[in-house]
């Protein structure tokens, strides 16, 4: 189960996202049934429930790391869970076209290596972080 | 790493799934081989009793048959109601009866919808029985206290008799004793709690009183988490049971239905009316009320469960594991006490607490009595032990021997074959609800039957109403103080009326009318 979760995660992912506007339309045009309907909200409620465990994971992680998590963070948390989503749901979806195109590369983001010291100072402890941590 | 590292819970995982499979049977089977043992001739034995005679025994009274209506009307015209469903209960518990008749033809079966339902609740209590036992151990009873209480729920006359009736609360039964199972479960894990408001969310679905023991089950599930994952516990449990729970809200939302309005039913409406605008049943401490004579019925048919249930709940207090459950059944007795309307099916939600708390007092007692310094403490417990099953035995047989030898049909019954011999099918009936699926579906009535409580309450049968032939509705309804106001077109159609058959006498029996042709309704 946790291989087809982690190894199929992006193909759900992506997916969702090309279902999406398909989704959408219908949501906006379509009469469905009522029972169709309320299948069609336990998603919203489960997706409610994540948000929860978001919102828990947050505190938990201020309490371990002692960092004071502010009320900003909480509202961070709240509100930019969808946004997240749908930013996963563009990568998953950019990512299997990529891999369908045959460009295996990496893509990376543009890297300030602010973390690095001057080559002229002291050196790193550790080397190269800069090497994402993304699979996809 | 080496093989010779692993754990033992490792090394099964090196095997097959079936060699897993059968490990962890075998397992399971000598954890839960005795208690297997007692409750296999325990279920039995319920089973018989609650079974034999249950086609003749308890006489139709109402809601069964509407509930089998919107069962089969779910199941074969695809809606919650052969009428328009106007919320009177969350519909779980009919659409459960018809998943059941849809998987195994359950209207098919029987030569009455009466004896399907019947089958239900056979099936619920049964079912039911099986969990007190396990929710007696959970609760830390003896595998003797549990079935002592197992014993209790399945055999009183109170929980025969009501427990015969389809009624929605047979089945919220084993709903919220699983929930109660899983909220105390030793694991503690998010599963089992997520269980546990799941089974609790279906209780209320099923039928929407059961949340007036949400507190019951709040305080075992926050007594049984773990402080280390309580939170996300309660997160994911409450959050999943609030979603499924709130299907029946929505369902009413979609179809525009959720607050009052001109022309159409609402859930705020029905329930702003069952929770004020009905006739109350007055208190249990009113001598005379309604409540009290239903109480002194309920008494005459079993006082052990019932007294001893409530006297046991001062147990709870030295037993910190029961409070949840002793809180359940304080709740039920409360809703006694405080003079709003109780349904006469209400007896059903105190039963299983009852038994419970009942049970575990017996077997405390007799635990004490053993450590007793007299000289054979043995001797004294065992004696006790004896008495405790000699009373309900000689108590309670004489009230079983009816109920599971009684031949005689329901007046209802007779009634049902007379109409469906002698009348011929293009009339149109008004029916008691116990015998609408049967008009409809067995016998073929072309002109589809009217459920009596229909006739005056919903606009649409009013509509196309334009003549009445016979009516075959227990006399109860005509006696009742509130007919003229609920029966109008009923007492009307009486007076045009003639008797052509008469089935039983008293408020019980059921006269069937046939109605002038020259009248119109």
């Amino acid at each position: 189960v946790l291989a087809v979760y982690v190894l199929g995660f992006q193909f759900f992912q992506a997916s969702s996202a090309a279902l999406a506007p398909v989704a959408l339309v219908l949501a906006l045009t379509h009469k469905s049934p009522v029972a169709v309907a309320l299948l069609a909200t336990v998603p919203l409620g489960v997706g409610l429930i994540g948000v929860g465990l978001d919102v828990l994971m947050l505190r938990q992680f201020s309490q371990m790391f002692r960092t004071r998590a502010r009320l900003r963070d909480y509202v961070g948390v709240i509100v930019g869970g969808y946004p997240y989503q749908l930013v996963l749901c563009y990568a998953a979806a950019w990512a299997i076209v990529r891999y369908a195109l045959g460009r295996t590369n990496w893509v990376k983001t543009r890297h300030h290596g602010v973390h690095l010291v001057p080559p002229d100072g002291p050196r790193p402890r550790r080397a190269a972080t800069a090497v994402g941590t993304a699979s996809r | 790493m080496s093989v010779a590292t692993l754990a033992p819970a490792d090394v099964r995982r090196l095997l097959s799934i079936r060699r897993r499979l059968t490990i962890s049977g075998h397992a399971w089977l000598l954890r839960h081989g005795r208690s297997l043992m007692l409750l296999v001739p325990v279920l039995t034995v319920v089973g018989l009793v609650r079974g034999v005679g249950m086609s003749t025994y308890p006489r139709y009274v109402d809601d069964p048959g509407t509930y089998l209506s919107q069962a089969w009307s779910l199941q074969y015209e695809g809606t919650l109601s052969p009428y328009s469903y106007f919320y009177d209960h969350a519909p779980a518990g009919w659409i459960q009866i018809a998943l059941w008749s849809t998987l195994t033809g359950g209207f098919d079966r029987y030569d009455s919808a009466i004896g399907f339902g019947n089958e239900c609740m056979l099936l619920a209590g049964i079912v039911s029985t099986a969990l007190v036992y396990g929710l007696g151990r959970r609760l830390g009873l003896t595998r003797l206290g549990s079935t002592v209480a197992a014993l209790l729920f399945g055999l009183s006359p109170l929980s025969v008799l009501y427990g015969r009736w389809t009624f929605l609360d047979n089945l919220v039964t084993p709903w919220l004793l699983a929930a109660f199972i899983l909220a105390l479960s030793p694991r503690r894990s998010i599963l089992a709690g997520t269980g546990a408001a799941l089974c609790f969310a279906m209780a209320t679905i099923t039928k929407e009183t059961t949340l007036v023991l949400v507190p019951a089950i709040a305080w075992a599930l926050w007594r049984n988490t773990d402080p280390r994952n309580r939170s996300q516990v309660l997160t994911v449990a409450v959050g999943s049971g609030v979603l499924l729970a709130a299907m029946y809200p929505l369902l009413a939302l979609y179809k525009g239905e959720l607050f009052p309005g001109p022309g159409h039913n609402s859930l705020l409406g029905t329930a702003a009316w069952q929770l004020s605008g009905r006739e109350s049943t007055g208190s249990l401490l009113t001598a005379g009320s309604p409540m009290r004579n239903m109480f002194n019925d309920w008494l005459h048919v079993d006082p052990i469960l019932l007294a001893g249930g409530v006297v046991s709940i001062i147990v709870a207090v030295v037993q910190p594991r029961w409070r949840p459950v002793a809180l359940a059944l304080a709740l039920g007795w409360l809703l006694m006490l405080r003079g709003g309307y109780v349904p006469f099916m209400h007896i059903l939600t105190l039963l299983p607490w009852s038994a419970l708390l009942l049970g575990g007092a017996a077997s405390k007692l007799i635990d004490h009595l053993r450590r007793l310094p007299v000289r054979q403490p043995r001797v004294v417990a065992t004696a006790l032990g004896a008495a405790l099953v000699a009373v309900p035995l000689l108590a309670w047989t004489p009230r079983l021997a009816p109920m599971m030898t009684t031949s005689e049909v329901p007046a209802m019954r007779s009634a049902e074959l007379w109409v469906a011999r002698n009348v011929p099918r293009d009339k149109v009936l008004v029916v008691h609800d116990s015998i609408w699926v049967d008009m409809v579906y067995r016998y073929r009535f072309q002109k589809q039957p009217i459920i009596v409580q229909k006739l005056d309450a919903d606009p649409a049968v009013r509509q196309t109403l334009t003549r009445l032939d016979y009516l075959i509705v227990p006399n109860w309804y005509y006696q009742a103080s509130a007919a003229k106001q609920a029966y109008p077109t009923l007492l009307e159609a009486r007076k045009h009326a003639v008797v052509a058959a008469r089935f039983g006498s008293g408020t019980d029996g059921v006269d069937v009318y046939r109605v002038s042709t020259y009248w119109q309704p």
